[in-house]
């Protein structure tokens, strides 16, 4: 093994660079699955999104002189006509609120001296219900929208923890009031803290604050665009279908008409498109990096062995038998890849501290660092082992008086 | 060009381990190539995708906010017609809701099919060139008359007419509002982001021309600038400058508000890089990654090749030591390796950019989730995919073959010959 160390220093290069390579895509998965399997706080099973569409004065439909009054009440109209529909488990409005809208909205709060931004989510109470928000001791959707309907606000519980922040969550402070942050008089009564909502499936970002549209007077509800429901669960049958039926006659009030029903999963879908993608072509990328790479280490070690068959040769006339041959082969193969993982590990680390790849908080943990290196270590020792064991065996298959016939 | 050909029938299963790594490392990285090309490279209706500024999002804040404070979405018909429409530079400006939306479309008294439609100006017909089977777009007095005509594609005339054929200058009901059709397109796919729709309505007709937010600042359009020539970028940026700080002082007074600019308007590789209407997309950080995932894709098959290319060279000492022996300098010996080599990685180069095209337009559904038959060859070749998929080739040969030809042609004629090569 000492007399061929040139070679064999190639190839532990090879080793450790192959290696980081290894690792980084393991790691890149790994904080990608951890991320996705991040509780979100909301459930959009049996859920639907529906287009409300305003007729304007080009369709002899139009009714004239609407007021926003009565426009509110036509909206209340065909939300209650949706409640009432036996499908139908919930139904809500809300505006930049529903899961996967895409919208960065925001509002801030002020707590004593500290003071916090979160998602805002602007919505009827129902909403609770339609995505099944739940408290962090379990607190049922009813009772939270309940709590909405009360006037009260309702923080997601790591509202206030940032970090150098003190406060470690809504339900361990101490009044039961905050103020919003530009008005400084008015103190809003909060509920029940929620656990976090995320803003989608790839982001953790997950402080949230849901209130109601009264906040903002009745006529709020006019630009309270989304229509969401929740379908009972053995009720999704065709409901797209059904709706859409119904939608020139039952759900036409005033100058409102649905337009649209779609499923949250193709909500999801569409939002996600991109992101979803983005791990299809990593997952692609890396299933070819491990064929080149088995590519070139067998290529490199066929030869390798090929141009060992004397050496071999040599060794079963001395009385080897084809098992420590092979053995012998393999594990300097091995021994090779250990001297690598080190070095490559210490590279991967170098690159998780400068948070090359960062997408999760406290980038560098030590646990998945060593799964990830492992891993990859794991996968280069099945292929180098692959790698020697082909030509191996045809080496050994060769007589020594054959092979040694040059000498 | 027979020695190499010789060659590798002695070696049969190194050569063709060699070529398929190349072959996969060019496909592998054509592949990411036209990902991104497909977002940038001129195809109809968005040919003109390089003489284009877009500005797909506006950021406003007010006094009353606080300095970090700000609202970012799409304009309203107001703010596009003070601060677009008197620009005198560019060749025409046209303003468009930015995305698609679902509604209900329908003959009278037949079910509702639900097709995409977009809320367009008329000069959205001259920055974008759709292919007009049938008609014309509406014109620019009916656009300000907001009479409802509406331009189908021809699957829209299919599901809603059930033929294509004689459907301009009848009705349909969009959303319970008659439409007269003016005009049906070939299909649109959405690899053209700025355009694709099933059908376009000027938002004169829908209510987008009124609706705001914002103080009417705000709203729901999108503008992008058609330039007539590219080296006008920096002249139309001048005058917006001058425009957007008239439009800004004027505002500020009248009402607290402000515009942010945040560099608009981008060019289409800016433009297609930001997501979020409330950062400047990083062009550069995006192509820095890009550059990365491209050194890597070539790297990684560089390392294993130039493995194979060592254990191939071997095998040839002695007749290097001929050659170096009968006179041969050890930088031509080297030289002719690399050149050799370079033969073998571009007809495999070759081999992959065919596949990487061929799976490409195969693949469409999966790969860029549009339908194989809305694919032109204008969105996969360009004249700029050759000069990449060369280069790429050219790149990957030096580095899987530099080094061993140098170690090769270098090693000492005595040893060479003797066989007693390392």
């Amino acid at each position: 093994m000492l007399n061929e160390w040139q070679s064999n220093l190639w190839i532990v290069i090879e080793f450790i660079i192959v290696s980081v390579v290894l690792w980084f895509i393991c790691d890149y998965f790994s904080s990608a699955y951890c991320i996705y399997n991040n509780p979100r706080g909301f459930d959009i099973s049996h859920c639907y999104l529906l287009d409300l569409y305003e007729i304007t004065d080009k369709s002899p439909e139009f009714v004239e002189g609407r007021t926003p009054e009565q426009m509110v009440e036509d909206k209340l109209e065909i939300l209650e006509r949706l409640k009432r529909r036996p499908e139908v488990e919930a139904a809500s409005y809300s505006n930049n609120s529903y899961p996967y809208n895409g919208s960065n909205s925001s509002i801030s709060f002020r707590y004593d001296s500290i003071w916090a931004e979160g998602l805002r989510r602007m919505v009827t109470p129902d909403f609770m219900r339609v995505f099944r928000y739940r408290g962090i001791n379990g607190e049922s959707p009813e009772q939270l929208a309940q709590e909405i309907e009360e006037g009260k606000i309702i923080l997601s519980e790591n509202f206030f923890s940032y970090e150098n922040n003190k406060i470690k969550g809504v339900s361990k402070l101490i009044a039961d009031s905050i103020k919003l942050s530009e008005n400084e008089h008015l103190n809003i009564p909060f509920g029940t803290p929620i656990v976090p909502v995320r803003y989608d499936d790839y982001n953790l970002w997950s402080q949230t604050a849901v209130f109601s549209n009264s906040f903002s007077g009745p006529e709020a509800l006019l630009w309270m665009n989304e229509l969401c429901i929740r379908v009972r669960e053995d009720m999704d049958k065709d409901i797209i279908e059904n709706l859409m039926k119904d939608a020139q006659s039952q759900f036409h009030v005033g100058n409102y008409i649905l337009s649209n029903v779609e499923s949250f999963d193709t909500v999801r879908e569409a939002f996600h498109l991109e992101d979803n993608n983005k791990q299809r072509n990593y997952i692609a990328g890396m299933i070819f990096l491990l064929i080149n790479i088995f590519l070139g280490l067998l290529g490199t070690f066929w030869f390798r062995t090929q141009q060992r068959v004397q050496e071999v040769a040599l060794r079963k006339v001395n009385g080897a038998t084809s098992r420590s041959v092979f053995g012998r082969l393999i594990s300097e193969g091995l021994i090779m890849l250990a001297i690598a993982t080190p070095i490559a590990l210490g590279i991967d680390c170098l690159l998780a501290y400068f948070e090359l790849n960062s997408r999760y908080y406290d980038y560098l943990e030590w646990d998945r660092m060593i799964v990830c290196a492992l891993i990859a270590a794991a996968l280069m020792a099945l292929m180098i082992v692959a790698g020697i064991w082909f030509p191996a065996r045809k080496a050994m298959k060769i007589e020594p008086a054959i092979a040694l016939k040059d000498e | 060009m027979k020695q190499i050909i010789n060659e590798m029938k002695q070696q049969p299963l190194v050569s063709v381990i060699s070529v398929i790594g190349t072959a996969l490392a060019i496909f592998l990285i054509m592949v990411v190539v036209m990902l991104q090309q497909v977002r940038t490279a001129p195809f109809a209706p968005e040919s003109n995708r390089d003489r284009m500024l877009h500005w797909r999002f506006t950021s406003i804040r007010h006094s009353s906010w606080g300095e970090q404070a700000s609202s970012n979405g799409p304009m309203s018909y107001a703010t596009f017609k003070e601060m677009f429409l008197p620009l005198t530079t560019p060749e025409t400006v046209t303003a468009y809701k930015g995305f698609p939306e679902k509604h209900s479309a329908a003959l009278p008294g037949e079910p509702a099919v639900s097709i995409k439609v977009r809320d367009t100006d008329a000069a959205f017909f001259k920055v974008f060139n759709f292919d007009f089977v049938d008609g014309a777009p509406y014109s620019q007095a009916n656009f300000e008359a907001g009479i409802p005509e509406i331009v189908i594609s021809e699957a829209v005339a299919r599901d809603v007419f059930k033929t294509t054929d004689r459907v301009v200058g009848r009705e349909m009901l969009l959303d319970m509002t008659p439409y007269k059709v003016v005009g049906v397109v070939r299909e649109v796919n959405s690899l053209a982001s700025k355009s694709y729709s099933d059908a376009w309505v000027p938002f004169t007709t829908t209510g987008l021309d009124i609706f705001n937010w914002n103080d009417n600042h705000m709203g729901m359009l999108s503008a992008t600038i058609l330039a007539k020539d590219k080296s006008d970028f920096a002249a139309i940026r001048a005058e917006i400058d001058k425009q957007f700080a008239a439009v800004n002082s004027r505002m500020k007074n009248a009402d607290g508000y402000e515009f942010i600019r945040r560099n608009r308007p981008y060019d289409q590789e800016t433009d297609v890089t930001g997501v979020y209407a409330n950062v400047e997309p990083d062009v550069k950080g995006a192509r820095r990654n890009r550059y990365i995932i491209y050194a890597i894709l070539i790297l990684v098959p560089a390392i294993n090749l130039s493995s194979m290319t060592r254990s191939r060279l071997r095998k040839r000492t002695a007749e290097i030591g001929v050659r170096r022996a009968f006179g041969a300098s050890s930088g031509r010996i080297a030289l002719t390796l690399i050149y050799e080599n370079m033969l073998v990685t571009l007809a495999a180069g070759a081999i992959g950019l065919i596949l990487c095209l061929l799976f490409a337009w195969l693949c469409a559904p999966y790969l860029f989730q549009v339908p194989a038959s809305t694919m032109s060859v204008g969105m996969l070749v360009q004249l700029s995919t050759f000069g990449m998929a060369l280069g790429f080739c050219f790149i990957l040969n030096l580095l899987c073959s530099a080094w061993p030809a140098w170690k090769s042609s270098r090693e000492s004629i005595v040893e060479s010959l003797s066989g007693n090569n390392r």
